[in-house]
């Protein structure tokens, strides 16, 4: 049954990404004006741009070019990139690796700390800190995260100098293999404020799904009883009541990292922090597009996984969901 | 005595104001005796168990009065030392397990946590004792590895039966273990109960509404009505010889065995409001045989028997207010008019 | 109970709650609390700031100016002449603040009416028909949450022309699938009420059923997606003028705080940065607490009518 589900679930999703990839197909192609000038520099002499045209099979009918489109896309040939020169593939790599950590060490601070405060604000329901903690997160959520960014880097940075304002790394910093590449003081310092920022704007979110689940949950006869067993508050809220308010929590957690993916952008190019999100306004600033179009479908790809993650996890957590 | 409960007022705040839903109970229940507390949805009894394992909601405080636990006052232990009296010397078997149990954990799980919260014992002993308590209420071993919602009803009930004899406590409270099970399955889990304490010689108090079950359990039994005891004594006494009238109509109310069944009545009328309660017996406007003096004064409760008290202006007429319950229709006759 | 209450209350259990009682509740509940009260104050300000802007501000905001000694007025901090200092270019920020909720309110109000006319539209039809219909709608809304939402916009605005208009479709081309998902849900349960099942027997048509019993009923939740959705959009709209691919020919809080950001004058000029964040802030918080009062309302059991 499991496994039925799942291999469902797998089919859904390559369904769906078919789908993306034909909408972003058909985005760059059919919009006015001459559609190869989002796909070959339009300033390139007109013999040069032909050649190209025709090296990438972009003079050929439309529905040849989507299906050596589909054909690349799968292989994960993204074509050729008009800035850096190179295949996309290339550059993408590094790319991947650093928007991935930096969205899970968002995801990691902002579900830590989004719980914990979810508890203290429902433990503490009726009195000061919870009427003043409620309203925090949704001032920092009404904030635009560049601006929390701005403020963090104006403080911080430019005036306190703690932190780095930009990049991942350190100039000049060599690490000696990958491990110490992302394993490092430095690393770890370049990546605290942009993940902060982060944390602060997508808290709120599990932080009052937590706080209302464990509310819903106080009137609870199970509550009551596991009082009168003699447990301690604190084992209370968090293994019994907890237990039970996670279940919406972990449903917004399939939200919150399409979310996080998709709007890491503004972060990252906050923070210079050289990843999908960035390079996808830079390459569109820059009108580099075939880069643009692959950062966005393997951001969507990366969305769809994280959803599908995010099912199974809640299956798990739900004896009642699990075992029917 | 094991356990004595001396004047307890406890009361909720309300929008509509102070609610003291107990108001003035006292009530001992000796080591291995069984004490049944009977009265209508709403009477206050649930409170008075939650007043005992001070459980209660955040709008609910005790106002007033003592609960001695083997001579120590449970009102005013610091929470911590109360959460140690808490399970090991007094636990509690639900209304409906279903609701009582942690839907998302195994009971297993939790019939062990309660067990190594109050005693160091590694997780396996922990275990091995789980196994013996499911015996001991009739569940097999392996079921401590399902989750509540996978149990019937009656198994249910007794996973938490087996959960509230895990600590051998002194004083077990039992706030209505049977209503929301069927009759056959009723008998099985009050059996169950019955061997238990003869086994254990654990004390009961009996919460229920339920006049049969206290008359097959239990020794002792008060009568509560709208936050106040009424009547109070043994067994054969109260229910024999009731001396107030709300007695006397709860069991009327209730089915008897078949041989002695006369018609069920139901008592008109409902339970004053408890923010603004009469100055008088708080019965007195259901009560057939009140007069100016119910409305006016509370009566106290007074001996009528050595043991046997009871709150009623007419507890010495007793016999006379029995005699016209049984023969004639009191309540009808009294509330000609009201349907 | 009185017979006449009695028959009232089976008459509007038979019917269903009229459009003029939602509509009565509405109002009594948006103007109960403090939060909601301070909320649509600060809109209303907003808006009065935005249609009195012309008068408002104290200089053209695109004007280049000068210091008495005939230097260009450069990161001035505040000052009477520019109560909110200036630009890198010598521009006054207080005036291209004023002018800024213009663009603000535009694609707020814009684009979370689109986004809740469609999505309702969608969940509507999906909810009340089903079947097949159902189907495909709920298909379409599953595969509109795959695409990521900013990267879309971001693209599609930078591919159509960028625009005010062009980022009000981009949202609201992606946007209406949270209202549609969760609209539908109250549509299913909707449909199976009695007096709607019994318009249904008594031959009222699917139009009528829908204007007049489901519409009513599902109306503070769409409410409740509106004001959620003018606080997105907002941002969405400062966001990808930030990321520097907004109108050029439009001042907005994003824009400015792109400039900010772009000329590293964030550095010191804090008076450039903080007045368009602390707009936006105002704004979308003010729209947060009255999308939080309309869901108090939307949801029952908040009300405490269970």
């Amino acid at each position: 049954m499991r496994v039925r589900y799942l291999l469902r679930r797998i089919l859904q999703l390559a369904l769906t990404m078919w789908l993306v990839a034909t909408i972003v197909f058909l985005m760059f192609r059919l919009i006015p004006g001459d559609p190869t000038s989002t796909l070959v520099d339009p300033t390139f002499p007109a013999s040069l741009r032909a050649e190209i045209l025709h090296r990438f099979g972009l003079d050929r009918p439309l529905h040849e070019q989507y299906l050596t489109y589909l054909a690349r896309a799968v292989r994960g040939d993204f074509g050729w990139s008009f800035y850096y020169n190179s295949p996309v593939v290339e550059i993408v790599g590094d790319m991947i690796i650093n928007t991935l950590l930096l969205a899970l060490a968002t995801f990691f601070l902002t579900y830590l700390f989004g719980i914990l405060g979810g508890v203290v604000l429902a433990w503490k329901h009726g009195t000061p800190v919870d009427s003043v903690g409620s309203l925090v997160p949704l001032v920092f959520r009404a904030a635009p995260v560049f601006w929390t960014g701005m403020l963090f880097l104006m403080v911080f940075s430019y005036r306190l100098d703690w932190f780095p304002h930009a990049g991942i790394r350190t100039a000049g910093y060599a690490a000696t293999n990958l491990f110490q590449k992302y394993v490092s003081l430095d690393f770890l310092w370049h990546l605290l404020l942009p993940a902060v920022v982060s944390t602060l704007y997508y808290m709120g979110l599990p932080m009052l799904l937590v706080r209302n689940a464990m509310l819903e949950n106080f009137g609870e006869e199970y509550v009551e009883f596991a009082r009168a067993r003699g447990m301690s508050e604190a084992r209370v809220m968090f293994r019994h009541v907890l237990r039970n308010a996670l279940l919406p929590v972990v449903t917004s957690a399939a939200v919150f990292l399409g979310l996080a993916l998709g709007g890491q952008i503004v972060v990252e190019y906050t923070f210079s922090w050289p990843g999908l999100g960035r390079e996808i306004v830079m390459a569109t600033q820059r009108r580099d597009y075939p880069v643009a179009q692959a950062m966005f479908l393997l951001l969507a790809v990366g969305v769809g996984l994280m959803n599908l993650l995010a099912d199974m996890v809640y299956g798990y957590l739900d004896p009642r969901v699990r075992l029917q | 005595m094991l356990l004595q409960i001396e004047d307890l007022v406890v009361s909720y705040r309300t929008r509509a104001g102070l609610v003291r839903a107990v108001d003035g109970v006292s009530l001992s229940i000796a080591a291995g005796q069984s004490v049944g507390l009977v009265g209508e949805s709403g009477c206050g009894k649930t409170t008075v168990t939650r007043a005992l394992l001070r459980i209660l909601p955040p709008n609910g405080f005790i106002e007033r009065g003592r609960v001695l636990l083997e001579g120590v006052d449970l009102t005013r232990l610091s929470a911590s030392e109360m959460r140690r009296v808490r399970w090991r010397r007094i636990a509690m078997v639900p209304q409906s397990a279903m609701n009582a149990l942690n839907p998302v954990l195994r009971v297993g799980d939790q019939l062990v946590e309660t067990i190594r919260i109050h005693e160091h014992v590694d997780a396996a002993a922990a275990w091995r004792r789980a196994e013996d308590l499911f015996e001991r209420v009739g569940i097999e071993r392996r079921r401590l590895y399902d989750y509540p919602h996978q149990f019937s009803g009656g198994m249910r009930q007794r996973v938490a039966i087996a959960m509230a004899i895990a600590l051998q406590p002194a004083l077990l409270i039992a706030d209505e273990p049977t209503t929301a099970l069927d009759v056959l399955v009723q008998d099985r889990i009050l059996n169950l109960l019955e061997q238990l304490r003869a086994d254990l010689g654990l004390a009961f108090l009996y919460i229920t509404h339920d006049v049969p079950v206290v008359a097959e359990l239990c020794d002792a039994v008060a009568v509560m009505y709208a936050g106040k005891i009424v009547e109070f004594g043994p067994l054969a006494q109260v229910f024999g010889s009731p001396s107030h009238p709300y007695t006397m109509g709860l069991l009327r109310a209730s089915p008897k065995p078949a041989a002695e069944q006369s018609e069920l009545i139901s008592i008109p009328g409902a339970p004053p409001n408890l923010v603004a309660p009469p100055r008088g017996c708080r019965f007195a406007e259901r009560c057939p045989f009140a007069d100016d003096r119910c409305h006016l004064a509370e009566p106290p409760l007074e001996a009528v028997a050595p043991g046997h008290l009871a709150a009623c202006h007419f507890a010495a007429d007793a016999p006379r207010m029995r005699q016209t319950m049984a023969t004639g229709d009191a309540w009808a006759r009294a509330f000609a008019g009201t349907p | 109970m009185s017979r006449n209450l009695s028959e009232g209350l089976t008459l509007a259990a038979a019917t269903g709650p009229s459009w003029r009682t939602r509509l009565g509740i509405l109002r009594r509940i948006l103007f109960r609390d403090l939060s909601t009260a301070v909320g649509i104050t600060v809109i209303v300000l907003f808006v009065l700031v935005a249609l009195l802007a012309p008068v408002l501000m104290t200089d053209d905001p695109w004007a280049i100016n000068r210091r008495p000694n005939g230097t260009i007025a450069r990161l001035d901090p505040p000052s009477r002449a520019h109560w909110l200092g200036t630009t890198d270019l010598g521009r006054d920020i207080y005036s291209q603040v004023v002018v800024g909720s213009r663009a603000a309110l535009l694609v707020g109000f814009l684009a979370a009416l689109m986004t809740t006319v469609v999505g309702t539209s969608v969940a509507v039809i999906a909810g009340y028909f089903g079947g097949w219909v159902d189907d495909l709608l709920m298909r379409v809304v599953d595969f509109a949450y795959a695409v990521p939402f900013v990267p879309f916009v971001i693209i599609l605005v930078s591919l159509l022309k960028p625009s005010l208009a062009n980022v009000i479709i981009a949202i609201a081309l992606l946007y209406w699938r949270s209202s549609a998902r969760v609209i539908r849900a109250q549509v299913l349960s909707l449909r199976e009420r009695p007096y709607i099942k019994a318009a249904r027997v008594a031959g009222a048509g699917p139009w009528r059923i829908i204007y007049h019993h489901i519409t009513p009923n599902i109306l503070p939740l769409a409410m409740l997606y509106m004001a959620i959705g003018v606080g997105w959009a907002i941002i969405t709209e400062s966001s990808v003028s930030f990321l520097g691919l907004g109108d050029p020919l439009v001042i907005s809080w994003g824009s400015m705080l792109n400039l900010a950001f772009t000329t590293g004058a964030m550095q010191r000029a804090w008076w450039w940065v903080l007045p368009p964040g602390f707009s936006i802030i105002l704004l979308v918080v003010a729209t947060f607490l009255v999308g939080r009062s309309v869901e108090e309302y939307a949801n029952p059991r908040l009300r405490g009518e269970v």
